[in-house]
Parts: C-alpha cells; structure tokens; sequence
C-alpha cells in the first residue's frame, strides 16, 4: 500500500509540475500581449486585444472534463497517447493556460500605472517597461498566482484519472471509492492534503520574502 | 525653453485642451493651476509626448515634440525629469536603486551612476537612507526620490505634477524650497502642475490658469494674485471669507507697511468705522506682503477709495460674498 501512496504521490506531482510549467509559461506570455495591446496600453491594438480576450472566455468555460474530451485528438498528437500520467499534461495545460493567462494579467494591471509613466518619463523603452517595471513589480503577486494555480491543477489532477492519469486523486477513487478500501482513500486524501498545504505554504512565504 | 501654440486634445467628444498657448523661458519656475479634470496632466504630459495632441504646436528646446520618432522622443525624455503625485517608485528596488533606474536605462557606467547617485542623495538630502527600503520612508521622503530620480540625467526641465499634493503642510513647504533650490542652484527651468495656490506663490515666477481646458490667465504670479481677473477671483473664493453686511475691502501692503496702523490711520482721517474681518501674511517667492480685510459701511467707500488709493496701496472691493 505505501508503495502504490508513493508512486501515486510521484505522479501527481508529475502532473501538477509539469502543467503548472506549461501553463504558466504559456499564460503569462498570453497576459503580456493582453496587457500591451489593451486600450491605454503601451501598444494598443484593440483587434489582437478582442481576439484574445475572446479565446481566453472561450477556453475558460469549458467545464474541464468536457475539455479532456475534447481534445483529445490533439492529446494523441502531442503526446502520442490519449491515456496515462503525461497525456493528461496536455489537457491540465490547456485548462489551466487561460486563467493563469487572466490571473497574471490582473496581477500586472495591478501595477502602480506612475511607476510605468515615470520610467517612460525619462526614456525606457517599451520591453524595458514590460519586463523592467510590469513583471518586476508584479513578481510577489504572481508568485501568488502561480500557488493557486498549482493548487487548482492538483484538483484538476484528480480528474484526469477519468481519462487514465494516474496520481493520488486516482488512487483515492479507485480503491476508495470503487474497492471500499476506506483506508487507502483516507491515505491519499491526507497526502493531498498535505500537498496542497505545502504548494501555499510556499508560494506565500516566497512572495513575502522577495517583496 | 518651451513653446506651446494653439493646442487642443480631445477624448472623444471631451474637449481636455482647448486652443491652449504659452511659453516658458529657462531657469524659470511656471506654475500651471487649474481645478481637477481641468486638463492640467494632460498639458503636461504632452510636453514630454507621454500624451498626443491632436492640433497645435509644442515646441521643447527647439523640437516640435509631435514630429519625433521614438528614438528622437527618448532622447527629449532624457532632457526633462518628471515628479509624480503618488510618487512612482518601485517599492521592490531601494532609495538607491531608485534613484539610480533612469541610469541603467540609459546604460550609464557602474561607477559613474554610483557617484551620480550619491550626489543625488545629497542633494535631496537623503544620503542616510540610502539603503532604505520605499515603503519605510515618510511622504516628503518618497518625494525627495522622486525628485532625486528625476534629477538623475541632468535634465533641463523638471515637470512636477502635483508634487506635493499628498504631503502635509510642513512637508509641503519643504518639498518647495528644494525645488527652489534646485531651480536657483541647478538652474533647472521648473513646471509646477498644482491646485495648491500656496504653493504657487511660494516659488512660481508665473502662473497659468486652466479652467476646463481653457487658458483664463497668465502672467506674473504677483499681478495674479494682486489685481486678480474674475476667473481668478471665482477660483480663490473659498480663500476670503467674507461678512454678511458692509462691504469688504481686501488691502494688500508690502512687508514693510504696518496694515493695521495704515488702516487706523484712516479711519482717524476719514472719521469712519470699520472692522477687520481677516487678515494674513502671504509669501510671493522671497517677499512677504500683508492682507487685511475690512468692512466698512457702503456709504465710506468712496472715501476709503480714494484713501487707499492716495497711498499707493492695491486694494480691491470683493463683491462677491460667498
Ligand atoms: N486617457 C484619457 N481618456 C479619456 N479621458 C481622459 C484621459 N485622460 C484624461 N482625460 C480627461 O481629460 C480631462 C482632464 O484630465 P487631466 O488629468 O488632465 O486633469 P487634471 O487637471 O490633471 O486633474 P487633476 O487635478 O484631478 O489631476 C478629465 O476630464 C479627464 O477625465
Ligand atoms: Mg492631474
């Protein structure tokens, strides 16, 4: 039993990891070209603002299990198989890609905007202000971000195993839920607990630290 | 210095600047007042090209701002510092690190930009805190950044919107002699957006009124404030209360005139009554005049005019009891 505990424990953790990467990195680049094109923004391009706006709501009210289905096909195609641990990455990525896009964005909209016009007051230029002033003065809050994304991913992670991922969400309901194995249930249940704990520990002690 | 022709900017059906002209010349301190929304952050971001116009012409040291591509524009912001309301300081850098952000932007050498900012420091008067972090300073401190900041690529132009609106009136009054100081030492020419008019006539060599987007005055501060147009008059109301009954006279004297021995003086002459309803001390730059309200009877004028005028004093009727 603890060996299944831990191997569901090192999946879980592959999982959550793996789309937390993926999404964040995807997400932010997203919430940077929402926040430059915005109106008022540094580049305003209200046609490029609309459109991703709109992809982000789209993608945003798919409930997540109809999402897993749906994309399927693009599953197979990236990572070869539609089931296991590292197929439902993609799914975890893709659900989770627009509301780190739109969490990340609030975080740089949350920028005192005079910080921004005093560097363009003296001749930043607008990469210089982005990366400069926006994501540095936004690091604290976005570390934030991240946690609860993690955090949501590990929920998410859980229902996955619907589609073969493995993980403690799976194990909780395969042997909990299905086997009336009280026990193990109650296992996995507390190391999620714990995980989860740890995720927000982290983040929060890190935001604070480097603020 | 600064030349600005006929301007106008609009938002939308929002007329924020509407025909505006003026010039500053060098080394001056020019004030700009005008009630909230009235288009006073606007004119002055369009000086730096932070805001376009949409007609007219603005001329900074010899460039029209409005035909400069971006790099030409980084190169006008290089000459003019800006000083915020709010401050605008990154609160994850230090007061050093603040200071010293325009100079990394411009990729100033190490050591150079460390000397540059310990001269900043110290003429800001903050080389103690130099390792301070921003959210442990006070107010005025965060504002002596600010100005150090601003100060960072010796520009020629300072533009200060609002410097010490969120500050208290002691701090307030010395954010204003640095800005003093550093115009009179620096010879730094100075553009002070405010709604403080205490402000104004502490350090401003002259003043410009914006009412809703509209120049309604502009000169010296003393003729200003001293023979002041109805729009004036209209916008400094709350500063002279006045009584219900007699009519007021508001008396200005130089430092060196006694008002109340003056005032006494005439009453003797005349043989009239009056009473004081307010007086005060006001500073234009380096001198100090007096004001005194009185109230005299409405049949007295006349002879208080001619009075008052007989020694060379300014005065004026303020009709318009609030
Ligand atoms: N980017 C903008 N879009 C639309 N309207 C704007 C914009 N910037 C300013 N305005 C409007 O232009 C008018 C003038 O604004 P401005 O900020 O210049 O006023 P102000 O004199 O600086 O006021 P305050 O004393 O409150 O700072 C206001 O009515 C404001 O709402
Ligand atoms: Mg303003």
């Amino acid at each position: 039993m603890w060996r299944e505990l831990a191997s569901a424990l090192a999946d879980t953790l592959y999982m959550v990891s793996a789309s937390t990467f993926f999404s964040v990195v995807f997400g932010f680049v997203t919430a940077v070209a929402m926040v430059l094109t915005r109106p008022g923004g540094l580049r305003p391009n209200a046609a490029a603002h609309t459109a991703l706006d709109l992809v982000v709501n789209l993608l945003r009210s798919f409930p997540f299990v109809i999402l897993m289905i749906a994309i399927i096909p693009l599953t197979r195609f990236l990572a070869g198989t539609s089931i296991g641990s590292t197929a439902s990455i993609v799914p975890l990525t893709v659900a989770a890609t627009p509301f780190v896009a739109r969490i990340i964005e609030g975080s740089l909209l949350g920028v005192d905007p005079d910080v921004i016009e005093a560097a363009r007051s003296f001749g930043a230029r607008d990469l210089q202000v982005v990366f400069g002033v926006m994501v540095r003065e936004a690091t604290p809050s976005i570390i934030l971000d991240i946690a609860i994304v993690a955090v949501n991913l590990v929920g998410y992670s859980a229902m996955a195993a619907a589609l073969g991922g493995g993980g403690l969400g799976d194990l909780a309901i395969r042997y909990g839920y299905n086997r009336f194995q009280t026990d193990i249930m109650v296992y996995s249940i507390i190391v999620l607990i714990v995980v989860v704990q740890l995720i927000q520990r982290t983040g929060t002690l890190l935001s604070r630290k480097i603020r | 210095m600064i030349s600005v022709e006929h301007v106008c900017r609009n938002f939308g059906n929002l007329n924020a600047l509407r025909d505006v002209s003026f010039s500053v010349a060098r080394g001056e301190i020019f004030g700009i007042v005008g009630h909230s929304g009235a288009g006073k952050s606007t004119l002055l971001r369009c000086l730096n090209g932070l805001e376009r116009y949409g007609s007219g012409t603005i001329r900074v040291m010899g460039r029209e701002v409005a035909g400069l591509g971006e790099e030409e524009l980084r190169d006008l912001r290089r000459g003019m510092g800006m000083v915020f309301q709010n401050f605008g300081l990154m609160e994850r850098k230090n007061v050093a690190e603040n200071v010293a952000w325009p100079l990394d932007v411009w990729k100033v050498p190490r050591d150079a930009a460390e000397r540059r900012v310990e001269e900043l420091l110290d003429i800001v008067g903050l080389s103690s805190k130099r390792a301070g972090r921003i959210r442990n300073l006070s107010g005025g401190e965060k504002q002596r950044v600010g100005i150090a900041r601003a100060l960072a690529l010796s520009p020629g132009i300072l533009l200060c919107d609002e410097p010490t609106s969120a500050l208290d009136p002691a701090t307030t009054e010395s954010i204003l002699g640095l800005l003093g100081d550093i115009n009179r030492n620096l010879g730094v020419t100075i553009l002070l957006v405010t709604h403080q008019m205490e402000a104004v006539k502490r350090i401003c060599d002259r003043v410009l009124l914006l009412d809703r987007g509209r120049v309604c005055g502009c000169g010296r501060t003393e003729d200003v404030f001293l023979s002041p147009s109805p729009e004036m008059k209209r916008f400094v109301r709350d500063d002279y209360a006045s009584p219900e009954e007699g009519v007021c006279v508001r008396v200005a004297f130089p430092r060196e005139v006694a008002g109340e021995s003056v005032v006494s003086r005439m009453a003797r002459d005349l043989a009239i009554d009056f009473c004081v309803v307010g007086g005060r001390l006001e500073r234009y730059r380096d001198t100090v005049l007096g004001f005194l309200i009185i109230s005299v009877r409405p049949e007295d004028l006349e002879g208080v005019a001619g009075y008052l005028s007989g020694k060379r004093l300014l005065w004026e009727v303020i009709d318009d009891v609030a």
